[in-house]
């Protein structure tokens, strides 16, 4: 049986393989890692560290941008002149 | 499990450096981009220089900010003096980084003074995000970007600074160099990469010691060290830029390090051309400019439709010229 450990995703408890490094999380939840920053208990952790069972795993939005939709759902412009 | 720190082998490890292949302790991450910050201020700062550090509350000027201090209090030959400067813009956004900032400058010990945007133009950025129509084709961004920055640099001149510290990172240097390029004007891609000191009359030359410095690891080091400091986004960011970073972003997945090779890449190609432009001064406000009327001024006459009312007058520096000797004295 494989070894799994429970750990807290945004405030839902997620069951994981017990091998699951900080880094993978960042495919899991489908974010950048130059946009945001995954926290540990509220500090930074390298990415390749382990998780540890209880983990409490919250996100950081580092970047100033939002999304490149806008809210009538039509795509921005990137090369307009200004 | 801890994992522990590649470089010290003691502390945890909070940052993975993929350009390095290394994952990094705060202290070892804190003397990383330490090393690359100071070597760009022992490059370009002079001696006596009065700094001025654009200082917003965001995590970005809040590092560098807290770097140019500690190479200040370690080179006390450079007789060097500082100050922090806020631009008020006049966003709800911008009052919870006011506190942050003048925190920080209270814990670092150093002056800190606030403009707001509505003192020098006479019009906020909330003032202008109500005004402008829905599907006008200038973002806010824009004129607050050309606002902010024409008033950062009008400010520091009347208040006697020799120079202007930035935050920008490597992210937003290689994003703006790549707009440049992506819009086809060279000479502002000149211009963002150019640091000579003495540029133009009236023009203040701006260092920005974080341009070696992802933007990923400002963001942990100011959270591992506590650094007073506002991590929110603004709420009105939008633009060309966000289509730039996403490109950016997937080639530095796909290959470390190519923001770095990218800038030095960028420094390499400009290091020869001059940019082709003539400063003059603005017709209506006496700011250095390439056109008859600067782009701020441009803007404020743009907008005075929206307003309804002439908003082309100078910029007012009233508060700067007051508090200029107290603004550098000892304290």
């Amino acid at each position: 049986m494989n070894k799994t450990i429970k750990v807290f995703i945004l405030g839902e408890e997620r069951e994981l393989p017990w091998n699951t490094m900080l880094g993978d999380l960042y495919g899991m939840l489908g974010f950048s890692r130059w946009s945001t920053l995954l926290l540990v208990n509220g500090e930074p952790r390298a990415d390749d560290s382990y998780l540890d069972d209880g983990d409490m795993i919250s996100w950081l939005r580092i970047t100033y941008h939002e999304s490149p939709v806008r809210e009538n759902g039509k795509k921005m412009r990137y090369l307009s002149r200004e | 499990m801890e994992r522990r720190c590649d470089i010290c082998q003691e502390n945890e490890a909070i940052y993975t450096d993929y350009s390095r292949g290394v994952s990094l302790c705060t202290n070892c991450l804190k003397s990383s981009i330490r090393r690359r910050a100071w070597a760009v201020l022992e490059n370009e700062l002079q001696e006596g220089d009065k700094i001025v550090v654009a200082h917003s509350g965001g995590k970005d000027s809040s590092l560098a900010l807290y770097i140019t201090k500690e190479f200040i209090d370690t080179h006390p030959d450079m007789k060097l003096n500082l100050v922090s400067l806020t631009i008020d813009e006049g966003t709800f956004y911008r009052k919870a980084s006011i506190e942050l900032a003048k925190k920080l400058a209270e814990k670092l010990g150093i002056r800190y003074i606030v403009f707001t945007m509505e003192d020098i133009h006479g019009i906020s950025i909330e003032d202008i995000k109500v005004n402008i129509p829905k599907n006008w084709r200038r973002s806010v961004c824009t004129y607050c970007g050309v606002l902010r920055r024409q008033a950062i640099n009008a400010v520091a001149r009347e208040l006697g600074a020799s120079v202007v510290i930035t935050g920008h990172n490597l992210d937003d240097i290689v994003q703006t160099s790549l707009m440049n390029i992506a819009r086809g004007d060279v000479n502002a891609l000149v211009k963002t990469l150019r640091h000579e000191r003495r540029i133009e009359e009236g023009l203040i030359p701006r260092i920005r010691p974080l341009k070696y410095v992802y933007e990923r690891e400002i963001a942990a080091l100011v959270i591992a060290l506590g650094i007073p400091a506002h991590l929110g986004k603004c709420p009105f960011t939008q633009g060309m830029r966000i289509g730039i970073r996403r490109v950016i972003d997937e080639l530095e997945d796909e290959a470390s390090g190519s923001k770095i090779r990218a800038l030095r890449s960028f420094y390499l190609i400009t290091r020869s051309i001059r940019p082709r432009v003539e400063i003059k001064r603005c017709k209506v406000c006496g700011e250095p400019t390439t056109a008859d009327l600067c782009k701020a001024c441009q803007f404020k006459l743009e907008l005075s439709d929206f307003f309804g009312k002439d908003l082309l007058k100078p910029p007012s520096f009233e508060k700067a010229s007051s508090e200029k000797e107290w603004i550098w004295s000892n304290r």
